[in-house]
């Protein structure tokens, strides 16, 4: 088997990560359209929203990997756009995405909350679907912050889901615009933690 | 939670029980291989072991033939080749050194910007050797080349690409990095910058 590529053909060649950003993207698409049809909203709004929303996390995350590895990329700010898998931060994907998020809930005039609360839920999803592809890239895992520590990535896929799960169960029953951020925020600050 | 809701729940739980599994099995059968010793003792051999090897898979055991693929956790395929001055280099040399094995052509422009990175990595790290494999170019082209940028790392010359067939090289440049048992630790796809390359060498470093 090799381990390097997902799927490998002459000059064709899919890494895991990409595979697995393909494939929990499609699917964080689907559910953000059904989550969009469940909460009463604009569907075609949202699913615009999400694919700016795609965008803008992954220059955040970039970004966020270069403000925080800066001194790697003193004297060399080209350097900056040699993007590769290895080095984006999730940290900055997230935080790019809220603000993005709130500034396309002006444009659109759609409660920012509402908005937050159907994203998370593709977001956490992606999360617990996508930390397994480093269990297959063994660089990746090298360079990340979960390390090779046995267990972890189960242990923060399974965060993640829970994050989900809690989010879907409690949007209902307690009605209250600070349940988001603050299921956003501990469920990032123990990621980090691990 | 609805039928739709519960179902978005349902598929992520599949999911994660499913890459758990998955990834579960593939420990297991990483374990069934022998011991990082054996593998070294395999490995500690030149090109001419390798042959044997696969000269015993043709004629007896098919097992054996898997330890010259290319697959991360393994033994990288050992090669020998010739450098610019008509020597030959194997992989096995740089057994107790990290190797960056980089394949790349002069051709390539994103080789030409990678290379100044790569002689600045290999002078800077004792514990590092980068091994430049040319891939199918004339020797005297790749001669002037070298010479022109001051380049002071080794340069092979993979004349028939067999080497590359092996490592699965699709495009210029792709690296590959070999720890100091000769374990294949990964590959890059692409140019690296130089920070990309001392964030991954500190990331092997602290995995060891």
């Amino acid at each position: 088997m090799n381990s390097i590529s997902f799927f490998s053909y002459k000059s064709i060649n899919i890494s895991y990560f990409m595979a697995f950003a393909l494939f929990s993207g499609i699917l964080s698409y689907i559910i953000s359209s059904i989550l969009a049809k469940e909460y009463k909203m604009d569907k075609s709004k949202i699913q615009d929203i999400y694919m700016i929303l795609l965008i803008v996390g992954f220059i955040g995350a970039r970004l966020g990997y270069v403000l925080m590895n800066f001194n790697l990329f003193k004297g060399k700010l080209l350097s900056i756009l040699s993007l590769s898998h290895y080095n984006l931060s999730l940290l900055g994907g997230a935080v790019s995405g809220i603000l993005a998020l709130a500034i396309l809930s002006r444009k659109y005039k759609m409660e920012f909350n509402n908005l937050l609360s159907i994203f998370v839920i593709p977001f956490y999803f992606s999360i617990t679907i996508s930390i397994w592809v480093l269990k297959f890239d063994y660089l990746m895992l090298m360079s990340s912050s979960i390390g090779k520590r046995e267990n972890v990535i189960l242990l923060v896929s399974v965060m993640f889901l829970l994050a989900m799960i809690l989010q879907l169960y409690l949007e209902n029953k307690v009605k209250n615009k600070y349940i988001t951020p603050i299921i956003l925020v501990v469920v990032m600050a123990l990621y980090y933690v691990i | 939670m609805n039928k739709k809701v519960l179902a978005i729940v349902l598929v992520a739980v599949v999911l994660v029980a499913g890459l758990f599994y998955l990834t579960a099995f593939r420990d297991d059968k990483n374990e069934d291989i022998p011991s990082e010793s054996s593998i070294s003792d395999n490995v500690d051999g030149n090109v001419e072991n390798n042959e044997e090897i696969v000269e015993g898979h043709e004629e007896h055991d098919h097992e054996h033939y898997i330890e010259t693929d290319i697959e991360i956790g393994k033994p990288a395929p050992d090669f020998t080749l010739l450098n610019l001055d008509g020597e030959e280099v194997s992989l096995s040399d740089y057994r107790g050194q990290y190797v960056l094995i980089n394949f790349w052509a002069t051709s390539c422009k994103y080789c030409d910007i990678e290379m100044p990175d790569l002689d600045r990595l290999d002078e800077e790290n004792d514990d590092l050797i980068v091994l430049a494999v040319n891939v199918m170019e004339e020797k005297s082209l790749v001669e002037n080349y070298i010479k022109e940028g001051g380049y002071k790392f080794p340069v092979v010359l993979d004349e028939d690409g067999k080497v590359a067939i092996t490592y699965l090289v699709s495009s210029f440049p792709t690296s590959y990095f070999v720890d100091k048992e000769g374990i294949l630790l990964g590959g890059v796809p692409g140019m690296m910058t130089y920070a990309q390359m001392n964030q991954l060498l500190d990331g092997i470093r602290g995995d060891e």
